[in-house]
């Protein structure tokens, strides 16, 4: 699969891509919101991982550009926050910007996999 | 009387009269009321009448011969002092208590006296009781006269017959004239009259000279020195002797003081009556208090006050101050405050009350001395109170809502970063230990270590945000209608008077997962920016209304929910400038002066509806004005 990874920490981004690339997927890098449109636009990806918090353009924003471009692209959102926690972003993020999942930071390497294996079937099915 | 009438002819003129003559003329001497005495041309008595002999209880012929003493000698006095003129006129003489009205006739021959050349015939008649009569008359003229000088009081006596008018020397003086200066007759009269009052006083006139009487008739004068003066007219109707009336007399008096200061009584009457009615209507409570013997008694409350303790003002009036404070008050500040009472001192502070059904509230009370007008005496102290209790509460939640929200922002925002620094920890050790595990059993130990401390670091942020959201207040399923009725009020409270609230809830019932107490933070916080944006001028809005599928797909909200209830708070305000819109839901973010905002306010809001699984989004306009949209999901099956 090729997976656009949109994350501003150097150290995050390599330990995703090091899970992504053990599970045999491509991965693209970019470090904000604005970074990530310019590269859907460009080339074809299978998924989107993206972190929330980003400097220029943040996860929200980009979900909203995403959807309201009319693409369906299945986004895992991995967040920096707590699940619940009263002053992030992450509980509305899958009812109201449409985000396939979302899982918490510091997540195990099984989960974020396991949750990509759930989100594409579910688009596949 | 012995002596016969020769010759009644005093003049002299007359010839020798006959016996009849005589007799007639004897008999007229003697029944004559008055006391007569015949004198000769010496001053020596020949004879006097009966009535003298009573008079001197001596007989004629005892007192023939002798000089006249007594009343008669006074007379003869008198006559040659005042002259012949008046001796022949008569005149009065008082004698011995007695008054007598004298008269002394000369003459050359006299009947009694045939013989000499020359008579005197004294006459004296008892007038004592008419002269006590007189008297009575003149003292009470002169009581009258003084009577009308001290209370500066003018007389007149309008005479029909002649219609000629007689003032008192306090009429002019009245009339800012000079004694007899005018004369007073009714033509010249109207000069003196305000030309507004001339009408009613040609009335008043026509009314005493057609024998009407007038009383407390007042109008204005206009005096000779220019000054305008009221006075107060009366007149009564004079008779004669044979009961018809012939003039009409009255009194007029300079009434100007008396009605400047009745005039300043009613203006001060109804400037009081305005006063009381501002208090009575005044929408903060206001008493007056007396402090008498170490008691601060309740001498006056307004309405106000009667709601604020939930009686009437006879229950509160008279009272003691002491009488509303209950087992949660501060004994120590009452005591503050009393004290402050007494030393009369300006003091305010905050105490909890007892109303008279028992419940109580928290007061701001403020006290001051009322001074008396004239001394610089203290008689009264004012008490005004105000019910907090609604605003203490508002700021509770805002306070502890907004701390609340900065402590989780705190920790949410060192979680965090925390968080992605565990995340290459726990996943770089992870694919570290499973690289390492069959070459380098040390190393793969290692990697194991620091993954297993990496997860517990996790557990730990977990548990500090989990801990820290456990303040964060519960939420339960309650009819949104009822509840944001509440909230209304709870917020319209706190808002400044120029702003006004229409409500639109077009929803009968609906069923929320929310916090009651969150819920008013969000309409407190969404007023008051509302108010804010229109300088706190004009009205907000608030709908309530359930939203079309095509609205929940338009708004973005999740299909997950299937129905969705949109609160929009609409103001007419300044609307968001391009520049903020990004950010209004920022913390800290705000474009209210510093000092004004914390920048919390609808960063609350959001993180709080975000907490009901809801979604907040606005329209604006600038200068046009701004339209909050809170979209909450509804509970259908509970």
């Amino acid at each position: 699969m090729n997976v656009l990874l949109v994350e501003d920490s150097p150290e995050v981004s390599l330990s995703v891509r090091e899970i992504l690339a053990s599970a045999g997927h491509s991965v693209e890098d970019a470090a904000n919101g604005k970074e990530a449109l310019d590269k859907l636009s460009g080339s074809a990806f299978d998924l989107v991982v993206s972190d929330i918090w980003m400097p220029e353009m943040d996860g929200i924003a980009l979900l909203k550009e995403i959807r309201g471009n009319g693409n369906d692209i299945p986004v895992v959102v991995i967040s920096g926050g707590a699940p619940n926690a009263p002053l992030t972003y992450t509980a509305p993020l899958a009812s109201t910007f449409g985000a396939n999942a979302v899982i918490y930071k510091p997540f195990e390497k099984e989960e974020l996999l396991q949750t990509i294996e759930d989100v594409i079937g579910k688009a596949d099915g | 009387m012995e002596t016969d009438v020769k010759s009644m002819d005093a003049t002299g003129a007359g010839g020798p009269m006959s016996q009849v003559e005589r007799e007639i003329a004897n008999e007229l001497i003697n029944r004559s009321p008055a006391h007569l005495m015949l004198l000769d041309g010496a001053g020596v008595i020949f004879d006097i009448n009966e009535r003298t002999e009573r008079l001197l209880k001596r007989s004629a012929a005892d007192l023939r011969g002798s000089k006249p003493t007594h009343v008669f000698a006074a007379i003869l006095a008198r006559a040659d002092t005042i002259g012949e003129e008046r001796a022949q006129r008569g005149f009065q003489i008082q004698h011995e208590q007695a008054w007598y009205e004298a008269q002394v006739y000369r003459a050359l021959r006299t009947p009694a006296a045939p013989d000499t050349d020359s008579y005197v015939v004294v006459r004296a008649t008892d007038v004592t009781d008419r002269k006590s009569a007189e008297f009575q008359l003149l003292e009470s003229e002169a009581r009258l006269e003084e009577a009308t000088r001290i209370a500066q009081m003018g007389t007149y006596k309008l005479y029909w017959d002649t219609m000629k008018v007689i003032w008192s020397h306090q009429m002019y003086e009245i009339h800012g004239l000079a004694p007899d200066s005018i004369d007073p007759s009714a033509s010249r009269y109207n000069e003196l009259v305000h030309p507004d009052d001339l009408q009613s006083v040609k009335e008043m006139v026509q009314s005493l000279v057609s024998g009407r009487e007038v009383a407390n008739s007042e109008y204005r004068i206009m005096r000779g020195d220019g000054r305008v003066r009221w006075v107060t007219v009366d007149g009564r109707v004079l008779f004669d002797v044979g009961g018809r009336p012939y003039a009409t007399f009255g009194t007029v008096q300079d009434v100007t003081e008396i009605k400047n200061r009745e005039e300043r009584l009613r203006d001060l009457v109804s400037r009081n009556a305005v006063l009381t009615e501002a208090l009575q209507a005044s929408p903060i409570g206001v008493a007056v208090v007396t402090n008498q013997e170490d008691e601060s008694r309740i001498f006056y409350a307004n309405a106000a006050m009667e709601k604020i303790f939930g009686a009437e003002e006879q229950k509160i009036i008279g009272r003691n101050l002491e009488d509303f404070i209950g087992e949660d008050t501060d004994r120590s500040e009452f005591e503050v405050l009393t004290d402050a009472i007494r030393r009369a001192t300006h003091y305010a502070c905050e105490i909890t009350f007892n109303r008279f059904d028992g419940s109580s509230f928290l007061g701001q009370i403020a006290v001051a001395p009322v001074h008396a007008e004239a001394s610089k005496a203290v008689i009264a102290h004012t008490l005004i109170i105000t019910d907090v209790t609604d605003d203490r509460r508002r700021t509770e939640v805002m306070m502890e809502s907004q701390k609340m929200e900065a402590l989780g922002k705190l920790a949410g925002g060192v979680a965090h970063e925390i968080n992605n620094l565990l995340q290459p920890i726990i996943t770089l050790s992870d694919l570290g230990h499973e690289a390492t595990e069959k070459d380098n059993e040390k190393l793969s130990q290692y990697f194991d270590v620091i993954t297993r401390s990496g997860r517990k670091a996790r557990e730990i942020v977990r548990q500090v945000l989990t801990f820290s959201r456990q303040d964060a207040p519960a939420a339960s399923f309650h009819d949104i209608c009822a509840l944001l009725r509440d909230a209304i009020q709870l917020a319209e409270s706190g808002l400044p008077p120029g702003i006004t609230v229409t409500q639109k809830i077009t929803v009968d019932h609906a069923q929320v997962l929310v916090n009651p107490t969150q819920l008013s933070q969000v309409v407190i916080n969404l007023f008051r920016n509302a108010a804010d944006a229109m300088d706190n001028q004009g009205d907000i809005e608030l709908a309530l209304d359930s939203m079309s599928e095509q609205e929940i797909a338009e708004a973005h909200l999740s299909a997950a929910a299937h129905s969705w209830l949109r609160m929009r708070i609409m103001d007419t305000g300044s609307g968001i400038e391009d520049s903020a819109r990004g950010r209004i839901f920022d913390p800290f973010f705000t474009t209210k002066p510093v000092g004004q905002g914390t920048g919390l306010g609808l960063s609350v809001v959001y993180s709080i509806v975000h907490g009901w699984g809801g979604s907040i989004d606005f329209d604006s306009e600038v200068d046009k004005g701004t339209t909050v949209m809170v979209y909450i999901p509804e509970h259908l099956d509970v």
